[in-house]
């Protein structure tokens, strides 16, 4: 299945940037730095839409995700500092498991035979065989159908360029909204960890 | 009951259940749904129909009916693999985190299909990590 190849999420960074998503302050904390010279502070972040089927859902998620984090997004692409792109990989309402009924005798991959309750095939054609099924008559058997989401998407400098994160992943669940909410989670947690908001500064010291 | 009594309520039973597959290879869900929901009051014990009419009430969006045959097949069969998947992303929908963890991890133990088996590996390092 093609959204298991994708189960992980990439991330990588570009050496030398600033990255710091400010939640309406004025105060940078560097995450990344390798010369002042490259030093780039993050203020603003701008989703542009997302290529291919179900890209504006997707993109939508991801803001409605992002808005209660703090983060400082634009409309404006010009106004913002980086800009989150991305294209959709997989959007299919109808991922088809076959449930054979009854008590099946199933052969495995080691040529095992096994008995199993009502066993899901995943259509693939090379991982069980059932031999017989269902409540008395061969042939017992239903369709359950999920949906698949998945997206690549990368955090992109938008003076220099250059590409500041990026990453890929899929998922199945029960339908597409909940699939692409948690596709954006996911995406959205693994962009999270290379960001940092301030600290909070001790009246103390800020006195 | 008699045994002839029941035999024949077992048979007309089955005869509702066929019906009902037969609908639901149409992609006639409504009369797919009504013939297995009779088949179902007919024989409440069948674990099969059960899992018929929650698959089939999955597909018509009938979240809420589906869970309730689903579980009601576990009752009947504790080991019923299909039930465990279709749970699972059920509860998954509905946010119960520790209902879906646990549906994957019985699913994991009873399925032999190594594709499911890594969607179920990932499900529940999402869950665990993420929810």
């Amino acid at each position: 299945m093609r959204s298991g190849k994708r189960s992980a999420t990439r991330s990588a960074t570009c050496g030398g940037i600033l990255l710091s998503i400010l939640g309406g302050c004025a105060v940078s904390k560097p995450v990344t730095t390798a010369s002042p010279a490259t030093v780039l502070p993050i203020h603003r972040l701008a989703v542009l839409p997302f290529s291919g089927t179900g890209g504006s859902a997707l993109a939508h998620e991801l803001i409605r995700q992002m808005l209660p984090l703090g983060l400082t997004i634009s409309e404006n692409p010009k106004e913002a500092d980086v800009l989150l792109s991305g294209s959709m990989t997989d959007y299919k309402p109808n991922n088809k498991r076959m449930i054979f009924l009854g008590q099946s005798t199933t052969v495995s991959v080691s040529g095992q035979t096994i008995a199993v309750s009502n066993p899901v095939a995943s259509l693939s054609g090379n991982q069980t065989a059932p031999v017989d099924a269902g409540f008395g008559l061969n042939g017992s058997r239903v369709v359950w159908v999920s949906a698949t989401v998945g997206a690549v998407v990368r955090l992109t400098d938008r003076r220099s360029g250059n590409v500041l994160w990026a990453g890929e992943y899929a998922y199945e669940s029960l339908d597409l909204d909940s699939a692409s909410k948690a596709v954006a989670e996911v995406l959205l947690h693994s962009l999270q960890s290379m960001l940092q908001t301030p600290p909070a500064v001790p009246l103390a010291a800020s006195s | 009951m008699s045994s002839s009594a029941h035999a024949d309520l077992v048979s007309e039973a089955k005869r509702h259940y066929h019906t009902g597959l037969a609908y639901e290879r149409l992609g006639r869900f409504e009369e797919a749904y009504t013939e297995l929901q009779l088949a179902s009051n007919l024989y409440p014990e069948s674990a099969p129909i059960a899992v018929a009419v929650g698959t089939v009430a999955g597909r018509m969006g009938r979240i809420d009916e589906s869970q309730r045959a689903l579980e009601h097949s576990l009752a009947l069969d504790a080991n019923s693999c299909a039930s465990y998947y279709e749970l699972a992303m059920i509860y998954e929908k509905k946010e119960m985190v520790d209902r879906a963890l646990e549906s994957w991890h019985r699913f994991l133990a009873l399925s032999l299909d190594e594709q499911l088996k890594v969607e179920a590996r990932k499900h529940i390092t999402r869950l665990e990590t993420h929810a």
